[in-house]
This record gives C-alpha cells, structure tokens and sequence, in this order.
C-alpha cells in the first residue's frame, strides 16, 4: 500500500476512497471461479488446464491409466480410438479436458493393457493408446 | 455443525431480548437503521491490501431497562448491497453513557455473514444517538469487524473491515 493510502487510512477511520482498486481483500470481491490470495485474485485450482501433465509426462512406464482424469465421454467412445499410437495421442479425439496427456498415451507399447482400455472395440490394437483415455 | 452452533448462539441471543419485554414493563427497545460504508483491509504479498467496503445497510435491535439503563443487549441484520448481494446477523451487549440528547453506547459483538458466503469475527463499536423529537434520534455506528474464518476469508488472512454507517433510531 502507497504511502498516501496509509496516510488516508490514518487519518480516516472511514477510507471511504479505495486505494487499491484492482486488487482483492476478499474472496468474494474475485470473479466467479477465481479466489483471492494475498491480494491478488487467482484462479481456483479446479478446471482442465491446471491439471495438465499429471498423466505421468514422459515416463515411458507410466501407463497412464491410474492418474488420467479423462472422462470417457469425451473421449469419442472406440470408434476414434481405433487408431494407432498418435491418433490416439490425445489431441483431437480426447477432446475435452486437457488432462489427458497425450504424449504419454502416444507411446504404442506403453499402453498396451487391453483390460484397461475400454473393451472390445479396441481389443487387439496393442498399440493403442486408449488405456488413459478410457480411464474412469 | 459449527455454523449451526453460532446460528443458534446468535438466534438465542435475540428470542432471549424479544421474550423478556413481556414480563418486565420497564424494558424499553429502540430500532435502528443505517446505511453505510467504510475500508476493508487484509493482508498481501506487499503488506496489506485496503478497498472500500461495499455499501450495505443495517436493521437494529437494541433493549434494555429503565432500571439498568446502562447495559443493553441487541442484534441485527446486515446486507451488503454493493458489486454483491449478502446477509450477515450480529449480536452486541454494550453500556449507555446519555447526556441530554445525546447517547453513546460502545459494545462488543459478533457478526456472521451466513449468504452466499460466510465470515465469523468479533465486532467491536460504538452507537452515537442524538434526540431530535421524541423518540426520534439521528444514529450512526462506527464499528471494526474481524474476520479471521469463513468462505470468503482468504486462505491464510484475516478480513478487518472498519465501517461507519448513519441512519435513525426510534425508541419505544
């Protein structure tokens, strides 16, 4: 805070003039879906974006599976899972969150765990990346 | 269950004013209504943070008896109006020192804003009354609000708002 708002604030039990406008006091005084944190409004940490990355990054053993959030709703269902490797590497067909790390879901013999990719319509693909995108 | 308990603490606190008018005939009431403003501070990465508080507006309850003029016991429902909608409810006791027309009253207290979000804190003020004619006074009520839990209490902070608000009592 400026000198001149704490002198204000001193000499005004009542600051009826905000001095630091722009910034926040309260969570209420953020916009919908951000909250405020030592004096600056910051977005909530739900949402796609934030959680980006936590599908295990470029660890050729991380199957994907256990961390991917993808919700099978948007993941096109197995018709557009059916390709191989980078078709599924989540990027258009995943859609939806961002959580979904496609990089990882590229690799053709990482996620190759049949039971574990929504079902017959991928059956036999051991290429398929769709362990993760067919996550629960 | 917390919220419950100080909604009920708050809620005893006015039945316990209201109910006790009828077995003591000497027990007077006076009503207040403000309106008013002031700072909100809180902390920040840099020291501290100071925005004007929201408008609000202020209904007030506040009895006591001819017999213990001094001490008196109120409550009241808050609402702030300005860039958002919310309602808070406050309990006070406080102490009466009158001169003529003129009437200060310094109280402890509590306030909860309870919708849409929440903050529990201490309130500290003082009412200022002035008799114009009869039982009508000019009233304003300089109060500081410390908000260290709730919703809408920043993670790790505390929200001090340092409010004066003028309106009118009625005194019956």
């Amino acid at each position: 805070m400026s000198k001149s708002c704490s002198e204000v604030l001193l000499v005004l039990a009542l600051a009826l003039v905000g001095c630091d406008e722009g910034r926040c006091v309260r969570n209420s005084d953020c916009p919908l879906g951000e909250a405020c944190a030592v004096g600056v409004c910051v977005v909530s940490g739900e949402g796609g974006v934030p959680e980006a990355g936590v599908d295990g990054g470029d660890d050729p053993l991380d199957a994907g599976a256990a961390l991917d959030a993808g919700p099978v709703a948007t993941d096109g269902g197995p018709g557009m899972d059916g390709g191989v490797g980078p078709a599924d590497a989540g990027d258009a067909d995943d859609g939806g969150t961002g959580a979904d790390g496609g990089d990882l879901d590229a690799g053709p013999s990482v996620d190759a765990g049949l039971p574990v990719d929504g079902g017959s319509p991928d059956a036999g693909l051991a290429v398929d990346a769709g362990a993760s995108d067919a996550g629960p | 269950m917390r919220q419950l308990s100080v909604t009920s603490a708050l809620v005893a606190a006015l039945l316990l004013v209201v109910t006790a008018a009828p077995a003591r005939a000497d027990r007077r009431f006076a009503v207040q209504g403000v309106v008013g403003t002031g700072a909100t501070l809180g902390g920040a990465a840099d020291g501290m943070v100071a925005l004007r508080s929201p408008v609000f507006w202020d209904l007030g309850l506040a009895s006591w008896t001819d017999e213990d003029p001094v001490w008196w016991l109120g409550g009241g429902l808050r609402g702030e109006i300005e860039s958002r909608a919310s309602v808070a409810v406050s309990a006070r006791v406080g102490l009466t020192a009158r001169e003529g027309p003129l009437a200060a009253r310094p109280y402890l207290g509590a306030t909860w804003f309870f919708a849409p979000f929440a903050m529990f804190g201490p309130e500290l003020g003082v009412d200022v009354s002035f008799t114009l004619i009869g039982p009508v006074a000019v009233f304003a009520r300089l109060y500081v609000d410390a908000f260290f839990t709730g919703s809408d209490v920043p993670q790790g902070s505390a929200v001090v708002m340092t409010n004066g608000a003028l309106g009118v009592e009625v005194v019956f």
